[in-house]
């Protein structure tokens, strides 16, 4: 087996490990009903936590120019957001 | 068997069964694949942008395929067929595909309530399928109404199959695509986590959350080095939901 295919196979008990581990925990341990509450925001929070950088930041620096088309479109996105929430 | 209800039933309740693992039915499970279609589109693109990267990494068929079956994580496979690319050690590829994943961590959590008086052997098969794209569909539809298995595998095998079919195929076409970040191929991850996102704010409370989610992860990527801006965000969007739910 080459050395790749070993590395290969490191990435896949690592990664199986963080989405095995809490899950089957999870069961045995009885989460706080706030927590269960709490971790319906989840999804939001992780989408949002992988997307606003992707947008905002090149090369370790915020790309704020006129030129970033991503934050033209991010500005249109808060503006549908805010306006679908408090109904401007 | 009738329908008659047995005297010793527990009192009715409109959630998932208490005392029982989930259903699995087939109806879920096409509902499942229907509701993962619209993100076939990017994922396609993503993946064969993975496959393209790891041709030019030096990656054999088999392997690019073996990686996207073995640890379909999309994200730690491009970091790691870059960091091959660049001849990094084994053991630091390994502990980077670790730190970019350990956001499953609260995935796996997050469902375990569900899944909690299922067989062990059944939560560990649905660990596997746990991506971001199947965790926020199915997350999504189980708390809107009664739980099934079925919706979570058909996210799933969904998305399973067409990552292993991109991976192929970019790997495949790669010489007719040449640089896929030229044709802003690496951007249709996003694209399509913004469309999964956007549905999904629709309360002050998750404009909030998102907010607060978003800021922590501008300034965690400006300051901290890799991907560890996307756990710190959540987890401070986990503590900000705490304590709102605690105001309730």
């Amino acid at each position: 087996m080459s050395d790749t295919l070993w590395v290969i196979l490191g990435m896949a008990v690592v990664t199986y490990a963080t989405r095995a581990s809490l899950l089957l925990a999870g069961g045995r341990v009885h989460l706080s009903p706030r927590l269960e509450q709490a971790l319906r925001y989840l999804p939001v929070a992780l989408l949002t936590a992988i997307v606003v950088p992707a947008l905002l930041v090149r090369n370790d620096a915020l790309a704020l120019t006129t030129k970033n088309v991503l934050w033209t479109v991010l500005t249109g996105l808060l503006f549908v957001l805010a306006w679908r929430t408090f109904g401007l | 068997m009738t329908d008659l209800p047995a005297t010793n039933d527990p009192p009715s309740s409109t959630a998932a069964p208490l005392d029982g693992p989930l259903p699995f039915t087939a109806r879920e499970l096409r509902t499942g694949l229907r509701a993962t279609l619209p993100l076939i589109p990017g994922v396609l693109v993503f993946g064969m942008a993975y496959g393209l990267f790891a041709q030019q990494a030096g990656l054999t068929m088999f392997e690019t395929l073996a990686m996207s079956a073995l640890v379909f994580a999309g994200a730690s496979q491009f970091v790691a067929v870059g960091m091959f690319a660049t001849g990094a050690p084994g053991g630091l590829i390994v502990l980077s595909t670790l730190f970019i994943n350990l956001r499953h961590l609260l995935m796996g959590l997050s469902l375990a309530p569900f899944l909690r008086r299922d067989k062990t052997w059944v939560q560990a098969l649905l660990a596997f399928g746990i991506v971001d794209e199947s965790y926020v569909l199915t997350s999504t539809r189980w708390l809107g109404q009664p739980a099934d298995k079925g919706y979570l595998v058909g996210t799933q095998v969904a998305l399973l199959t067409v990552w292993l079919l991109s991976g192929w195929l970019g790997a495949r076409l790669g010489p007719a695509i040449g640089d896929p970040r030229a044709w802003g191929l690496d951007f249709a991850l996003v694209a399509t986590f913004i469309g999964l996102l956007v549905p999904q704010v629709r309360d002050h409370v998750t404009l909030v959350v998102a907010l607060l989610s978003g800021v922590v992860a501008v300034a965690g990527a400006l300051v901290l080095p890799g991907n560890w801006y996307i756990l710190l965000a959540a987890l401070a969007a986990l503590v900000l939901a705490l304590a709102l739910e605690a105001r309730r």
